[in-house]
């Protein structure tokens, strides 16, 4: 639980908005100070709105190597579908900045677009850059290096991805993450590694029991396998937790391995036809 | 006196021009595209998004979930119109407090993120296919609906439907 309400609060934090830069930094430069006044005067607007935007572009019309305006100002239209706008900004922002926005370029290629190659693009190219942990992604969800084992599973790369969720997973002082296991175990599954599969998931519940998702999977793990009576309780827990609110949800994607509650009624419609 | 009257209708004029400027993303009424059938709700700077969160608000949905929105486009979309179409169509659009969508602008884009046209055959579809799907759950507060904006972005491989988001 304590773990849960750490990792709500660290997604909390970060969710789709970066920290603002310390201005202080830039008093020796007159205009890039002014620079990020402008971008303070900016998130203090409702994000999007024409005044916050304005604000953005003062912020970079007064100095036009403020990456951090660039990708603030790109984030509206992210979110509301207008993404060639976005890259066109956001690429301003890495090409200023690639340390600090490569990571986070990555992780919304893959969320909002499914661009897998371009989202293990960007990882890789963070991990060349730099010496040190490249942190989580923008959510908060997820490592970026399971972002990347996520990107690789999505493609049907499952080797590439698995030694990539072993080899972040299996690292000393690892942390993990609210879904690393379930996703693994997914990946066994649809590998034909049922047991594997069932390890994975039932570590995930240790982990974070509070996802229907979990006891989906579980239970057609247990089909695969032929145990009747694991297949269908597992897939009664699963439609209990799904009606009682848990389940996995995002405020702006489908989260990937997303399963719905058509999903395991019609399977429970399957086991209910064949007896 | 005449100078003060002045001055103040020019804030005033200042004021009402400010309710004009277009946020990020905004679909104003366009007389050349959308009918005049589809009618918002409330005021049109009261369009919410479909992500809004906040106390008690309910957000935008559709009837079925996601699965159910799947079925409608993939049921209707008939391949292959082309099979050399890669990229992503984006389709933007509001939806009004009864559910009932309007105001339809798209977007084309390649793999690079770069403008492209994709055939129009698709894009038409792709548009009759939105203008169809009667699902959508308004975003809600204690029993009140609200219009809201809403989008739709396919992504297409060899002319298919690989992906729909968000």
């Amino acid at each position: 639980m304590k773990k849960y309400a750490l990792l709500c609060l660290f997604a909390l934090a970060t969710l789709q908005l970066y920290a603002p830069p310390n201005c202080e930094i830039y008093k020796t430069d007159k205009a890039c100070y002014q620079s990020c006044q402008e971008a303070m005067m900016a998130i203090r607007y409702r994000q999007g709105s024409f005044q916050s935007q304005q604000h953005f572009d003062r912020s970079i019309e007064l100095c036009p190597d403020f990456a951090y305006s660039y990708m603030e100002k790109a984030v509206p239209f992210l979110k509301r579908g207008a993404f060639i706008q976005w890259k066109k900004l956001i690429d301003k922002a890495v090409e200023l900045d690639p340390k600090e926005y490569l990571g986070y370029r990555g992780w919304c290629r893959l969320q909002f677009l499914r661009d897998y190659e371009g989202a293990i693009s960007d990882i890789e190219r963070l991990k060349a850059l730099v010496d040190y942990d490249i942190g989580f992604c923008q959510t908060g969800d997820y490592h970026l290096n399971i972002a990347l084992a996520l990107c690789y599973k999505e493609l049907g790369q499952l080797d590439k991805a698995r030694s990539l969720f072993e080899e972040y997973l299996q690292a000393e002082g690892a942390y993990v993450g609210l879904y690393d296991f379930y996703h693994l175990g997914v990946l066994e599954y649809e590998t034909g590694n049922y047991q594997t599969a069932i390890e994975h998931l039932t570590r995930q519940i240790r982990e974070n029991d509070y996802l229907g998702e979990t006891y989906y999977f579980l239970a057609l793990a247990h089909k695969a396998l032929g145990n009747e009576q694991e297949y269908l309780s597992h897939l009664k827990t699963a439609k209990v937790y799904y009606e009682t609110g848990k389940f996995r949800t995002d405020t702006y994607t489908e989260t990937i391995d997303k399963i719905y509650l058509t999903d395991i009624l019609e399977e429970l419609e399957r086991q209910a036809r064949s007896h | 006196m005449k100078p003060l009257i002045l001055l103040l209708l020019f804030v005033l004029a200042a004021g009402c021009n400010q309710g004009h400027q277009q946020d990020v993303g905004d679909i104003p009424f366009d007389q050349a595209m959308d009918g005049p059938e589809f009618k918002l709700c409330g005021h049109e700077s009261s369009t919410k998004q479909y992500y809004v969160r906040g106390s008690s608000l309910l957000p935008a949905g559709y009837k079925g979930e996601k699965r159910a929105l799947e079925k409608a486009v993939l049921e209707q979309y008939a391949f292959p119109v082309s099979a050399s179409e890669n990229g992503y169509v984006t389709i933007r659009f509001v939806v009004n407090c009864r559910g009932e969508s309007g105001r339809f602008r798209v977007e084309q884009m390649d793999f690079n993120y770069q403008p492209v046209r994709f055939d129009p055959g698709l894009v038409q579809q792709l548009l009759e296919i939105t203008r169809k799907l009667d699902g959508w759950i308004p975003v809600g507060r204690d029993g009140r609906t609200y219009d809201f904006y809403q989008y739709l972005t396919f992504k297409v491989r060899n002319g298919q439907i690989e992906k729909i988001l968000p």
